[in-house]
């Protein structure tokens, strides 16, 4: 029985060497893969272009809002803001996060990092991100869409 | 600058492997263990410090706290081994296992002998651990921040750590704005601040290869226990199956996430205990403490993991008190190293949008337990295994082992392991889902929090199961250890 039982466990182990032999192998070739993805990827400034021509309106932003100051990001309101949206948050649809296309919020945020994203508009400076720029005293135009206006 | 950042992490983990031992650890372990537990031990060391000085109020940058704390741990694992053994008081050495009369003791005869067949024994596994990392590593230079659990949790966290310098009541408390999860624990985001700092500026690459180098570290450790409990072949299998488990490496693995990092640690002390409950040797418990303080510092589930593990080692130790005293007591340590993020984070009133005092209260519980058959349901449907008929194998091969008797301990705890983890996340998804709903909406939503989320966290339950396989073959292969046998044969003659 001894000898059976031995004879089985050779050659289950056998057969799990070769699923693994095959997952690593398979987790290598697509570990390589997304490799090659990645750095094959457009980029703005050493960042992947995430944002695509509005990639650049990071580095805007950087160069004029201080690194530690406050920013208030304020976006067009998504018609169907993603689970991660920070909907059930304070402000309004639109701003700082609130029924917004979250992915994007939050990239914003991780690019302009370590500034704080709020939702209060006293002491930050407002990032606008895909709406009219007011035309006003103290703002910045990147375009008609994007810009920043100081606290 | 990032071999620095490296070099300085694994020093440290030196360090504090050498006070948790009582020893040179390359002595007492091997080379291949020592270099595996540094990579993980240095990275707790970091990331409690720089906990401790976030939620005390001070800069959480590279030079006021960190790195000082971490170069005095880099001397402390250099200082010459006379007078080392006096740095441990003699009751704490006992009640963590560590034999601080073998400190500096020198290693000859058959026990020195018996060590470096062990650490050749641990040549494939350190062959095989290498030419993946050198494999994984390759191309790292591109690596990039890309998706929404990076921006949106851990890779802002990190570098508010960094480059805010302290715990920003702003991105940690969610004072001004609402930051997601801001429960979750701080390991990551501390390694990602820790090179940052040491490369002057913010480096997704550079942090990207910590993160990286925690797998590997897994890696090795794990074959070491397996090559130890079994033989390198069981070591070796066994880190192919963990390192080919679907979108570790691939996708989670390239991520400043925490879910391979979770995985990281849960698997090293996963490895530890099971080595402990089978040898008994001294020193591994206070290991298996602090990779146990990395498992709950990395991820919410972390703390659950390892509460799971050490429930898991409690119920395999049987019924040796002196063991029970010891396991509780590294179990508690490894709970404590949470500790001053639990206190910061209710003191912010800051909960787990899962499991709190609304998702707890009986009438919530009563509610949701209609969802029960769901979570079995996804559970199953994203088990993320190496199908299921791996895994039934391996179930049938841990009952063989346990039947035939062969090292039932290990099997045992292993069993358990898996079994609790899995349980575990399956009552945190069924306890998160919507009561107050009807029934078609709460499913809604619990399918979608398991689509988000179990390919990821039920990493840690299925490498535990299919670990079963090698783990149990292997120990049936071998046959009953010399103990065991003349168990057998006193039993037979009385």
């Amino acid at each position: 029985v001894r000898g059976a039982q031995r004879t089985l466990a050779a050659v289950v182990l056998t057969a799990s060497l070769v699923v693994g032999l095959v997952t690593t192998d398979r987790a290598v070739r697509a570990q390589h893969a997304a490799n090659a993805t990645v750095a094959g990827a457009q980029r703005v400034n050493g960042r992947l272009a995430l944002l695509g021509r509005r990639e650049a309106f990071i580095d805007f932003v950087s160069g004029i809002v201080p690194p530690h100051a406050a920013i208030r990001i304020v976006q067009p309101p998504a018609k169907h803001p993603v689970a991660t949206s920070a909907g059930s948050g304070p402000g309004a649809a639109g701003v700082c996060g609130h029924s917004v296309d979250s992915a994007v919020y939050w990239l914003v945020v991780y690019e302009l990092s370590p500034r704080p994203s709020v939702c209060d508009l006293a002491g930050a400076w407002t990032v606008y991100f895909g709406v009219q720029v007011p035309d006003q005293a103290g703002a910045h135009r990147y375009s008609t869409t994007l810009g920043v206006l100081a606290p | 600058v990032t071999v620095l950042a490296v070099v300085l992490l694994i020093g440290a983990g030196h360090g504090v492997l050498r006070i948790a031992v009582g020893d040179l650890p390359h002595r007492l372990l091997g080379v291949v263990p020592t270099a595996g537990l540094s990579v993980l031990c240095g990275a707790v060391a970091i990331a409690e410090v720089t906990t401790l000085a976030g939620v005390l109020g001070l800069p959480t940058r590279l030079w006021p706290i960190v790195a000082p704390a971490v170069l005095v741990l880099c001397v402390a694992g250099l200082l010459p081994t006379l007078g080392y053994r006096h740095l441990l008081p003699a009751r704490a050495g006992r009640w963590l296992g560590i034999d601080r009369a073998a400190v500096g003791r020198p290693t000859a005869g058959p026990q020195s002998a018996r060590r470096t067949s062990a650490r050749t024994a641990d040549l494939p596994v350190f062959v095989l651990v290498t030419a993946l990392g050198a494999v994984l590593l390759t191309g790292g230079r591109h690596w990039a921040v890309r998706s929404i659990d990076e921006w949106a949790i851990w890779a802002t966290r990190g570098r508010g750590l960094s480059l805010a310098g302290h715990l920003d009541p702003r991105i940690f408390d969610g004072v001004a704005a609402n930051y997601q999860h801001l429960d979750y624990p701080l390991l990551v985001p501390s390694l990602i601040a820790w090179s940052d700092g040491v490369q002057g500026r913010a480096d997704d690459p550079a942090a990207h290869v910590l993160l990286i180098l925690q797998l590997l570290a897994m890696l090795g450790v794990l074959g070491w226990t397996l090559t130890s409990l079994v033989g390198p072949v069981v070591g070796v299998v066994g880190v192919l199956l963990a390192a080919g488990t679907p979108d570790l490496l691939a996708r989670w693995g390239t991520l400043l996430a925490a879910d391979a990092t979770l995985v990281a640690f849960a698997v090293a002390l996963l490895g530890l205990l099971a080595l402990w409950l089978q040898t008994e040797r001294p020193g591994l418990l206070p290991v298996a403490a602090i990779l146990g303080g990395g498992t709950a510092t990395t991820k919410v589930e972390g703390l659950l993991f390892t509460l799971c593990l050490f429930v898991a080692a409690g119920v395999a130790v049987g019924r040796a008190a002196g063991q029970y005293r010891r396991l509780i007591a590294a179990g508690v340590v490894a709970l404590l190293a949470d500790a001053p993020w639990l206190l910061w984070t209710a003191r912010h009133h800051l909960h787990s949008d899962q499991i709190n005092s609304t998702t707890l209260a009986p009438d919530h519980l009563r509610g949701v337990l209609r969802f029960a058959g769901i979570a079995t349901a996804q559970t199953i449907h994203f088990w993320p295994g190496h199908g299921w008929a791996f895994t039934a194998t391996a179930v049938l091969a841990a009952a063989a082992a346990l039947a035939i008797g062969t090292g039932r301990r290990p099997v045992l705890f292993l069993a358990m392991s898996a079994a609790f983890c899995t349980l575990g996340l399956w009552a945190q998804y069924v306890i998160s889902a919507g009561a107050g709903v009807d029934f078609a909406t709460g499913a809604i939503g619990l399918r979608g929090h398991f689509a988000s989320s179990a390919p990821r966290v039920l990493m840690v339950p299925a490498i535990l199961v299919m670990l079963l396989l090698p783990l149990s073959a292997g120990l049936i292969l071998r046959g009953p250890s010399r103990r065991q046998r003349l168990r057998e044969m006193a039993r037979t003659e009385r």
